[in-house]
Formats: C-alpha cells, structure tokens, sequence
C-alpha cells in the first residue's frame, strides 16, 4: 500500500487569505502540484482554474505536472500585478 | 568624460568602493533607465536613481497625484496634489539631483507607443499595476533585448527579478497566462502596507544600479519574494522556458499585441455589456447612476442594494439599509438573495461590483445593476461626511 507524502506547503498572496494561513504540513496522495492544487482548492476555495497559478518545489520553479516527493517544500503561487 | 569636481564631493561615497569607482560612476552618468509608471514603486526606484546619479531618467505615467496615494507615492508630496505625476516627480527629482536630465512621458503605455519610447533606454523598469501593462513592457524589452528589472505588490508580499532575455527568463517564462479578470485585486482593492513597494521599489533600483555598473550578481533567473509581516525572504530559481512564446526556441510572438484582449479586459466586464446593450432592449443596461440609485430609493422601489466590498471596508464606510457579502463569498451565499428581486452591486468604484453584476446574470439572476462609481461616488455625491478611502 502507497504511503502519503508528507509536503511542507506554503501559500502567497489571495490563497494565503482563502487558507487562511502561510504554511502547513500535510500528508497528500497527490502524484503531482496539479493535484495537489486541485485538492486544496476544494478544501479552501481556491480558484478553479490553476493556469495562472506556479508552483516552487524546493525554492526552484517547476512545471504542474512535476513528481512531488516526500518532503518537498511546494509554495504555490499566483501572480500580482501590483505597484 | 570625467567627472566634475562637484560630482565628485556629491558621489564620494560611492567613489571610494572599488566596485564602483570613477569608471563606475561614469557609467551611472552615461546611462539612461525608463521608469514605467510613477507610483508606489517608481517614487523611491526613481528618487535613488536620481540620487545614484543616472543621466538620463524617463519617467512614464498618465495619472495625477491623489492624496490616497501619498500613503506610498513619497515622490509626491501634498503640494502637488492634483498635478501630473510625471511634472510631480520632475520636480522632485530634479530638487534633488539637478546634474542629470529627466524625460517625461505622461500617456499610457501602448502598443502603438511602447517600442518608440523604450527603444532609447539602456534599461526599463516596471513599476505597473496591471498585468496588460506588464506584459506589454515584458514583450516590447525583449523585441528590443533591453532588460527588464521587475517588481510587483500585493498587500505584504513583494517580488522582485530581472528579466534579461539575452541572459535569461522573461517574464512571460514565469507567469505564461494572465490571471482571469477579477481574480487578483489591485491595489486599490486588495490594499497594500505603505512601505512595501519603498521596499521592492528600492531593490529594484539597486538591481538597476548593478546593471549598470556590471558588478555583483543581478536577479537574472532568480525570483526573490518578501514577505515584510513575517520579514521571510526567500529566493526561488527560475528557468528560461524553451517554449515560451516569445523569448523560447519557436517564438510565435513577433510584435506587440493587444495586450487588453490578452488579459481579458473587455472580455470579462464590458465585453459582456456590449453583448447585452447590441441583443438586449435597451433598459437591460448593467449599470445605474447614484442618482438613478437614490431615486429609486426615495420612490420607494424596493431595490436591494448589495455591498459586494470586504467587511474591513465596510467597517469604514457603508451606505444604509445595504446588504454585505464580499465578492469572494458571493458563489456560496447565492441562497441569500432572491432572483426576481431587482438588486444594485456596489463596491469602492465600481470594479468589483461589475464583476458580480455579471456573475449574477449568469446565475440566472433577472434584474440585477451595477452602480456606477460605487460608494464613493455615493459619498461624493450625497454624502459629504462618509469617510471616503
């Protein structure tokens, strides 16, 4: 039986206010940051549609379809414009 | 060239570091760097270049002074409230450096524009506050192989890179699509700490400084983020995409394009006005005055007027007899409001309320209008004692 990851998770900007919080550990199944992103969206809200949203796995950016493992620090992140 | 005896008692500090020396300082002199937009970023990114000692400073901007922008803006000062912010920051600039030329543009930039005004700067940095402008600067510096020093805000959080085509990333490798209109709040909307963007707009400006002078190592491929609540920095690599439309091995991306469409703009919000003013009598026009509003009201219509801003907004101010759900809770708390009710959306000025005007339509709501200029326009209007912000 497949053990879950344990992920050190971080939020920026809007998803931050929609977790309601910067960081958390979690234990995730998710094969990759897309579904993990899809999972937490359905837990807090977060928009549905992720294309504008990277991802940072282990403070490098990296596609949504990379492998997560065990221990990855992931910090999701959407982008803003302001000045 | 060499320098003057006056340049030299202004740039001592600078003069006796090794990395910058009398070569270095020339080559701030010799070089020009466009700043794009006059704001929270660009006051103190073009107050240090100023005072670096950048020969030649463009300024970019369209806007006037505001006094809700001195908060942040600290180029601007109470004095010039009301004046151009581009001859507002002239004259700034020039009070404190007046060895070194300033070139104002005080228009949007465009597509039309963008190449014909970039074209003469060394260096541009963005100091926007939209994504269609962003993109625009992004595209235009790398058709034309300038470098791009970029800074962006929101509320706590900062970052900052440098966009270098030649050397690496653009912008368009790190964000390759726009956000949905809607999703990510301005400024205005969203609210920013005050000393954030003299933060990043600095880092920008030592950025640009580095650039100029070639010493240290500059943010080409490197994200920095900074959180000033937690005051965690943290530095994120990032790659060129070899894909990316426009500085990748197959650009698709030639010439500037319209940067409105590509962000949505129009699409989203006015779009679908359009779209109801050509298919629909007349009357189903998405938006009312304050005027309209406070007619209907004092007639006695039974209007329901809905605050779609944040509770801390709303705390500031609010309009009687209104009903608050924040636009982020609007999907969830549809069962709150009646379809065949006739309901007016206010938000600050109007952004956020168009948005769930049209979200409401969608939902199958009938009678549903966005009011126009939103609660400040309310306060300016007819209350001249609500606190406006």
């Amino acid at each position: 039986m497949e053990k879950p990851k344990v992920l050190n998770i971080h939020y920026y900007a809007m998803l931050r206010e929609k977790a309601g919080k910067r960081e958390e550990d979690i234990e995730s199944f998710a094969a990759t940051p897309l579904e993990l992103y899809k999972d937490l969206a359905g837990e807090y809200g977060f928009p549905s549609d992720s294309r504008s949203i990277r991802v940072s796995i282990n403070e490098e950016f990296q596609s949504m379809d990379t492998a997560l493992c065990s221990g990855d620090c992931v910090i999701f992140i959407p982008p803003v414009a302001g000045g | 060239m060499g320098l003057t005896n006056d340049q030299i008692k202004r740039y001592s500090r600078h003069l006796i570091m090794p990395e910058v020396g009398v070569e270095g300082q020339e080559k701030l002199a010799a070089a020009s760097v466009l700043c794009i937009g006059a704001g929270g970023l660009g006051s103190p990114l073009a107050l240090y270049l100023a005072a670096a000692g950048v020969g030649h400073l463009g300024i970019l901007d369209f806007d006037v002074v505001d006094f809700s922008n001195l908060q942040r803006q600290i180029i601007h000062g109470e004095d010039t409230i009301g004046e151009l912010k581009v001859e507002s920051a002239k004259d700034r600039i020039l009070k404190l450096n007046s060895d070194i030329k300033v070139t104002t543009y005080n228009e949007m930039l465009t597509s039309a524009n963008a190449m014909e005004i970039i074209k003469d700067y060394d260096i541009v940095v963005d100091g926007t506050d939209n994504f269609a402008t962003r993109y625009l600067v992004n595209d235009s510096c790398v058709l034309l192989g300038k470098p791009n020093v970029y800074g962006s805000i929101f509320r706590f959080e900062g970052q900052v890179s440098v966009f270098d085509a030649n050397r690496g990333p653009c912008y368009r490798c790190l964000y390759p699509e726009p956000p949905p209109p809607g999703l990510v709040p301005s400024c205005a909307e969203g609210g920013v700490l005050g000393i954030l963007p003299g933060v990043i707009g600095t880092l920008q400006a030592a950025e640009t400084v580095k650039l100029i002078i070639g010493k240290g190592t500059p943010l080409i491929g490197r994200l920095l983020f900074l959180d000033v609540l937690e005051m965690q920095p943290r530095e994120m690599k990032l790659r060129k995409d070899p894909d990316c439309p426009i500085c990748g091995h197959n650009a698709t991306i030639k010439e500037l394009i319209d940067y409105e469409a590509f962000c949505g703009i129009g699409r989203g919000e006015l779009g679908q006005e359009e779209t109801t003013n050509i298919n629909e009598a007349t009357e189903d026009v998405l938006e009312i005055s304050v005027e309209q509003l406070k007619e209907k009201r004092e007639n006695g219509n039974n209007v329901i007027l809905l605050d779609v801003r944040e509770y801390h907004e709303y705390d500031i101010a609010s309009i009687e007899d209104s009903v608050l759900i924040p636009l982020g809770e609007l999907p969830d708390r549809l069962d709150e409001l009646n379809e065949d009710d006739e309901i007016v959306i206010h938000c600050h000025t109007g952004g956020r309320s168009m948005r769930a005007t049209n979200f409401l339509k969608d939902q199958g709501f009938k009678n549903v209008k966005n009011l126009a200029g939103g609660i400040d326009a309310w306060a300016e209007k007819f209350d001249p004692d609500m606190p406006r912000y």
